[in-house]
């Protein structure tokens, strides 16, 4: 699976994620007056929503809009809501909500992953999918903090962070075919030298 | 399993059986309640499917493992063909079961790394022990598989056998397969292996605490 389509379809999903945040950071608002398992119901609904279809981008984006636009009557994309968002998270915190909330990260995860194409079936399918949650956290706490305009530097700084994975991948596969060549190596001298010493030869 | 992941993984479960949806205006709750409609049973058949799916493939992968280290060490005799065919099928077993496993998006057993060692190691062990110890460690294993197989068989009829067709299927085609596997070790003198009824004992022990955790874990 080429990078470039990795890369493509995460910040595709990402953009899909965007309002989903954003309607959960309103959730939230209705929510802590209400029991935190409406709050984690409620995110799922959305992306629920987004896992369902297989429509074209724009398509599927406006439906999700759509349904977001729902929990955000008056707000746009402003300072204040993105305030609430750092509320949400510290929610999702909570000791009590972490088992809900980290259900929810690996299956959003898992989608992420599924929609971009991993047929993985063995312990690529539990790296790919840790790497991706360390990713999407990190980048929602620089979404929290980020001032610049269309938050131009939360999508930097996950470019970054995918090459970041990207590489490692890489790396890590150069490294597995370094050993064995090496091996290899290691085990042709050892043949020439029994040759050499004629250990080899059968009397 | 949380209510919560269920719902959201309720979308992608409903295989071949794309609704056309209306604009999300009404989306979202045309989506809860045909979540909230068919969640009980969703819920039953979705654990299970998981379970079966993800065990089989640590199975294969497994019995994979077994084949190349038997053919590592008798690769070179005279039942070096007779492995290998024993092999080739099972590499098209588990070749199904990726397929499977991708289409019901089902997550693979952690434990797969340590299948992987522990098979090569039990077959080629085995093979150590002769032809015989080769063919004695198939009858034992392939003896566990099938027996799994069919309990997963009867649990699948007993649920729903139409909506499992075609689960069903592929585990009757490969459990009729392991049989003949089976029967193949017993004709190359399995019986003939060195503490055979101790060894076929403690093989079968293995596979049962295999199969115990892939399905879990």
């Amino acid at each position: 699976m080429s990078s470039q389509r990795v890369l493509r379809g995460v910040t595709k999903l990402w953009s899909l994620v965007r309002p989903i945040s954003h309607a959960r950071q309103q959730a939230v608002r209705r929510a802590v007056p209400m029991s935190l398992s409406d709050l984690g119901l409620r995110y799922t609904d959305q992306s629920g929503e987004e896992e369902e279809d297989h429509e074209s981008e724009e398509q599927l984006q406006h439906r999700i809009l759509t349904a977001a636009l729902e929990f955000v009557p008056a707000h746009g994309w402003t300072a204040e809501a993105i305030a609430e968002g750092a509320q949400a998270l510290s929610i999702l915190m909570l000791p009590h909500n972490i088992p809900s909330s980290l259900s929810l990260l690996t299956s959003m995860v898992d989608d992420m992953w599924h929609y971009a194409g991993d047929q993985s079936t063995d312990l690529n399918w539990y790296t790919r999918r840790a790497v991706l949650a360390g990713i999407y956290n990190t980048t929602e706490l620089v979404m929290m903090q980020d001032s610049s305009p269309d938050f131009e530097d939360t999508w930097r700084f996950l470019e970054n962070r995918i090459n970041d994975a990207m590489n490692l991948g890489h790396t890590a596969k150069q490294v597995k075919y370094t050993g064995e060549a090496l091996v290899q190596g290691l085990m042709g001298a050892a043949v020439t030298l029994k040759n050499l010493t004629g250990l080899n030869q059968r009397r | 399993m949380s209510c919560a992941q269920l719902m959201g993984s309720c979308f992608p479960w409903r295989l071949g059986t794309v609704a056309p949806r209306h604009l999300s205006a009404y989306g979202r709750r045309i989506s809860v309640r045909f979540c909230s409609s068919g969640l009980t049973l969703d819920k039953i058949s979705r654990a299970a499917v998981d379970r079966i799916i993800r065990v089989d493939h640590a199975g294969e992968y497994g019995a994979n493992r077994i084949y190349a280290g038997q053919m590592a060490v008798l690769g070179r005799t005279s039942v070096g063909p007779v492995i290998q065919k024993m092999w080739d099928q099972e590499k098209d077993h588990l070749k199904k079961f990726n397929e499977l496993m991708v289409a019901y998006r089902v997550r693979p057993t952690i434990l797969m790394p340590f299948w992987n060692v522990v098979g090569f190691a039990l077959g080629a062990g085995t093979a150590l022990l002769g032809k015989e110890g080769a063919m004695a460690c198939t009858v034992a294993v392939e003896e566990s598989i099938a027996h799994h197989y069919n309990n997963q068989i009867r649990a699948l009829m007993e649920e729903d056998p139409e909506k499992y067709n075609e689960l069903l299927q592929v585990i009757k085609k490969f459990r009729d397969e392991e049989l003949e596997h089976h029967d193949i070790g017993l004709e190359h003198d399995a019986e003939l292996a060195p503490a055979y009824a101790v060894l076929k004992r403690l093989i079968q022990a293995g596979c049962s605490v295999a199969i115990y955790l892939s399905e879990r874990i």
